[in-house]
């Protein structure tokens, strides 16, 4: 047999979908096929894309394998009306239950019934058309589907996530770590699903423990604004982390990089808390711990990244302790560290987006120590990767958000500089693009905040 | 590259490539794609002996996917006309299920459902003429008595059951089975009264009638049914062929191209007609591996058309290249341009574009292909050495045929059929070495 095809990876296939699905015209075909996180990772960003262009994205999801040819075929054929005036892609999502035999059945109906009505289907769906699959279908649906395979316009087999997107507001990465935000007021209600997981697997034997629920309850708890649930199930996460360490020997990389993973997220909670202290502890605990991993396991992408994030959140406590020159130490590590992967695998998006970040930390400590100059270079550099990205990935609200975050920062220190007309230039741009996301994103109350400090800065500026 | 004339310039390219039947006036029609070094052109060839034939006939035409068949089945319709011929066509798509056994009873009621409705767009109601749909739905009422089958709905509901319920289909052929003859005669009179009706319209009693009867070719079984479903389309097609032909009316019939390998004297089946074959771009010389330059001018001319300024995105050389790496398939030309196209907007691609979007390109269609089972190299490396099918039992149709629909084996024509793996596949399938058997061993 021959080999199979490597997986791809979501940063490598979307810029490529995405320019697909932006050019064609018409009716268009699309096959993917990937494990349901990675091509959830490509829904968000299809989603986020259109919502910018004011586009909604038509999903056909059926619940039942029963009932899903009928559903899926039905509402395929169906879909001329109305959306095909403004071609809003229609996703249709057939990946889930890879193994159920029922629903593999149910896929194979699902596509012969639209292979034997391709002209109806070619008629009716006068968008694009994604057949969202499994990993590993790809040869049953060639074999079943011959004459819609035969009119494709992109397939891929979707391997990892890649660019993260990351679940923090604009309003609080636009924020230099030197004003660490103040605890957050706890909401009432239902604990998220991942919380009440963890407390109900925490005490079975360390071995058994998926941690991966643990740092997904932490960062739940975190996003339900409760950072002391979160700081608590953070410093459980690390006490399952060493347990496992010690229980198995055998596994020590994998235990080291867990544990290493749990101390950053218990990091992240003792900083929202304010725990500075107990943050930087944790944050130089795992730092040392992803060092070691890179020096034993090479430098593979994930483990510099993983001595990158570290030395980022290690330079951050320190920025907002005062302590500049260690932040700028840690920081200017980090954008080595980041470098690295650009050298050794080329300029995907997640690598950029890493070098960027590395470079703002470096500029706001620049910043922060007046030296103006030295702030300017390293934030053009980030907003150029800015704009790389840009291109690479088309518009979605965080490629934007990082966009208006370097605009402003670059912006505001040209405008210390004296060098208004520069720093309206940036700050406009900016202005621009967060009208666009107040527009999209009206439930967002950080967009017309942020658009009112961005009008008052260039308001000033003319006065 | 990223000003936005060169994106706009992109688009405008990758848009200019959309694949869908043209009409022989179509701006993007480029005429001669098939013609062969040895001279047949076999539209023209088919559209002659057409002209010739006097009392109808049946003409089975074949080709793979992609090579442009419903193009060039227009054109066929075009010529015909040019001669002073009518000529009506149907998809039968959208008249048949194109997974599930096919047979004569049910075959002969779609085909001439579809005529009844081509004739009826053509020119309307006439008062004269009754639809096969009402005569064949009289007919099953009265003489089949179908079991369990409600045809109160008349031709429409037959129409759409026939289509869409394989269920509802099995009982009608069933059902037909013991009434062939009579089926068939009344077909046949249906038939004659279209060419009567014809005629009439046209003023002219010598007027000849057409009908191509399109996609039939892409009948085919999927799974367990595969190889009953592939045997009831060479029963059709042989051992019923004498009731696919209907006096006065002409007929061309896309016919799958494994049909050809499997029942080599198909023609002498269908009336001693020629099978008229649509075969991919010459781009490669006759049974060689050697750049035809014939074909890749043409391939070079399509583009031409479709964008005039391709030379500003590729060179002479990189187009070609992607015209030898498709085997002359135009969509997987047109696919391989596209993803070109694509890769070239991203920041830091210069223009024209290098070895290494071309590689990538090249690298996304093979990857489409694989992998590949160790039976189907195997099989793969007998084609690509003796430019054969190399159908060793009839029990493997729907391998080969399957081998036709993925287009991981490519039909020539240059007075003789021969077939080779797809070029980009060449270096999986050569590399392959067979495991020793275990007597071996």
């Amino acid at each position: 047999m021959s080999l199979p095809p490597a997986l791809k990876l979501v940063d490598e296939i979307w810029p490529e979908l995405r320019r697909h699905l932006e050019w064609s015209q018409g009716f268009s075909l699309f096959f993917l096929f990937g494990r349901p996180r990675a091509l959830a990772a490509i829904r968000e960003r299809l989603v986020d894309a259109l919502r910018l262009r004011s586009l909604p994205l038509q999903e056909i999801a059926p619940d039942s394998a029963g009932a899903a040819p009928e559903e899926v075929v039905g509402s395929v054929l169906d879909a001329s009306r109305p959306l095909n005036e403004i071609g809003a892609p229609v996703w249709v999502a057939l990946d889930r239950h890879a193994d159920d035999p029922a629903w593999n059945e149910a896929r194979g109906r699902i596509l012969a019934s639209l292979n034997e009505r391709r002209y109806l289907v070619e008629r009716n769906v006068q968008r694009p058309l994604l057949m969202v699959l499994p990993v590993g279908y790809r040869p049953t649906a060639l074999e079943i589907a011959p004459d819609l395979w035969a009119v494709r316009t992109f397939s891929a087999d979707v391997g990892d996530v890649g660019y993260v997107a990351d679940a923090t507001g604009l309003a609080d990465r636009i924020g230099r770590p030197d004003a660490v935000p103040g605890p957050r007021v706890v909401r009432d209600g239902d604990l998220p699903a991942s919380v009440v997981e963890w407390d109900r697997i925490k005490t079975i034997e360390p071995e058994r423990i998926a941690l991966s629920v643990g740092w997904q309850a932490a960062d739940d708890a975190e996003e339900a604004r409760n950072p002391v649930l979160a700081h608590r199930i953070a410093r459980e996460a690390v006490e399952v982390a060493r347990a496992r360490q010690r229980h198995s020997p055998l596994r020590a990389m994998d235990s080291a990089r867990e544990l290493s993973v749990s101390l950053g997220r218990l990091g992240e909670a003792a900083y929202a808390l304010r725990r500075l202290d107990d943050a930087e502890g944790a944050y130089r605990e795992s730092l040392d711990l992803a060092r070691r991993l890179l020096e034993l396991g090479g430098e593979t992408p994930g483990a510099l990244r993983d001595v990158g994030v570290s030395l980022n959140e290690v330079g951050d406590v320190a920025h907002a302790q005062g302590r500049l020159e260690e932040a700028e130490r840690a920081y200017r590590e980090s954008l080595d560290v980041a470098r690295r992967p650009l050298e050794l695998g080329g300029e995907t998006p997640g690598a950029l987006r890493d070098v960027s970040v590395a470079l703002e930390r470096v500029g706001d400590v620049a910043h922060a120590q007046g030296r103006l100059d030295d702030a300017e270079r390293a934030y053009r550099e980030s907003l150029q990767m800015s704009r790389d990205i840009r291109e690479q990935l088309g518009d979605s609200r965080q490629v934007l958000d990082d966009l208006v975050k370097a605009l402003v920062r670059l912006g505001q220190t040209l405008a210390l500089s004296a060098r208004h007309s520069e720093a309206r230039e940036q700050l406009i741009e900016a202005r621009g693009l967060l009208g666009r996301l107040n527009l999209a994103y009206p439930e967002r109350g950080e967009y017309p905040e942020l658009l009112n400090v961005v009008k008052a800065l260039i308001d000033q500026m003319v006065a | 590259m990223a000003d936005a004339q060169a994106q706009k310039a992109l688009r405008t390219f990758y848009n200019a490539l959309r694949d869908e039947p043209l009409e022989p006036d179509d701006k993007y029609y480029v005429p001669g794609l098939h013609i062969e070094d040895v001279g047949g052109d076999p539209i023209i060839d088919l559209a002659t002996q057409i002209d010739w034939n006097e009392g109808g006939g049946v003409y089975p035409f074949t080709g793979q996917r992609g090579t442009g068949k419903s193009t060039e089945l227009r054109r066929l319709r075009v010529e015909l006309a040019k001669q002073g011929h009518v000529a009506l066509m149907a998809d039968m798509a959208e008249y048949m299920n194109l997974t599930t056994s096919v047979e004569i009873g049910d075959f002969l009621i779609a085909i001439m459902g579809a005529l009844s409705e081509k004739v009826a767009d053509r020119w309307g109601h006439d008062p004269t003429y009754q639809s096969y749909w009402e005569r064949i739905v009289s007919f099953l009422g009265t003489e089949v008595k179908l079991e369990g089958i409600d045809l109160k709905g008349g031709g429409a509901t037959l129409k759409l059951s026939l289509q869409q319920d394989p269920e509802f289909r099995r009982r009608v052929q069933e059902g037909v089975r013991g009434h062939i003859a009579k089926l068939v005669g009344q077909a046949r009179e249906f038939a004659a009264g279209v060419v009567t009706l014809i005629r009439r319209q046209e003023g002219d009693p010598n007027k000849k009638a057409i009908f191509i009867v399109d996609s039939v070719e892409r009948i085919r079984g999927v799974g367990g049914d595969a190889e009953a479903v592939y045997k009831s389309v060479e029963n059709l097609f042989s051992g019923h062929a004498d009731k696919l032909a209907f006096p006065t009316l002409h007929v061309v019939y896309t016919i799958p191209p494994y049909l050809p390998i499997l029942s080599a004297g198909i023609g002498a089946f269908l009336g001693g007609a020629a099978v008229y074959s649509l075969p991919s771009v010459h781009v490669f010389k006759n049974r060689s591996r050697e750049p035809a330059d014939g074909g890749l001018d043409v391939m070079e001319r399509i583009i031409d058309k479709r964008y005039p300024d391709w030379k500003s995105i590729f060179t002479r050389d990189g187009l070609r290249r992607l015209a030898l790496s498709s085997g002359g398939d135009l969509r997987d030309f047109f696919r391989l341009i596209r993803i070109c196209l694509t890769r070239a907007a991203s920041p830091g691609t210069a223009l024209p574009v290098g070895t290494k979007v071309l590689d990538h390109a090249e690298t996304m269609v093979r990857n489409e292909m694989l992998p590949l089972a160790a039976e189907d190299l195997a099989w793969l490396k007998r084609i690509a050495a003796t430019k054969e099918a190399s159908l060793a039992a009839v029990k493997d149709l729907p391998v080969l045929a399957r081998y036709f629909e993925t287009k991981l084996v490519l039909n020539y024509r240059n007075g003789s059929d021969r077939y080779d793996v797809h070029p980009l596949l060449r270096a999986q399938v050569e590399a392959h070495v067979a495991p020793a058997s275990p007597e071996a061993g």
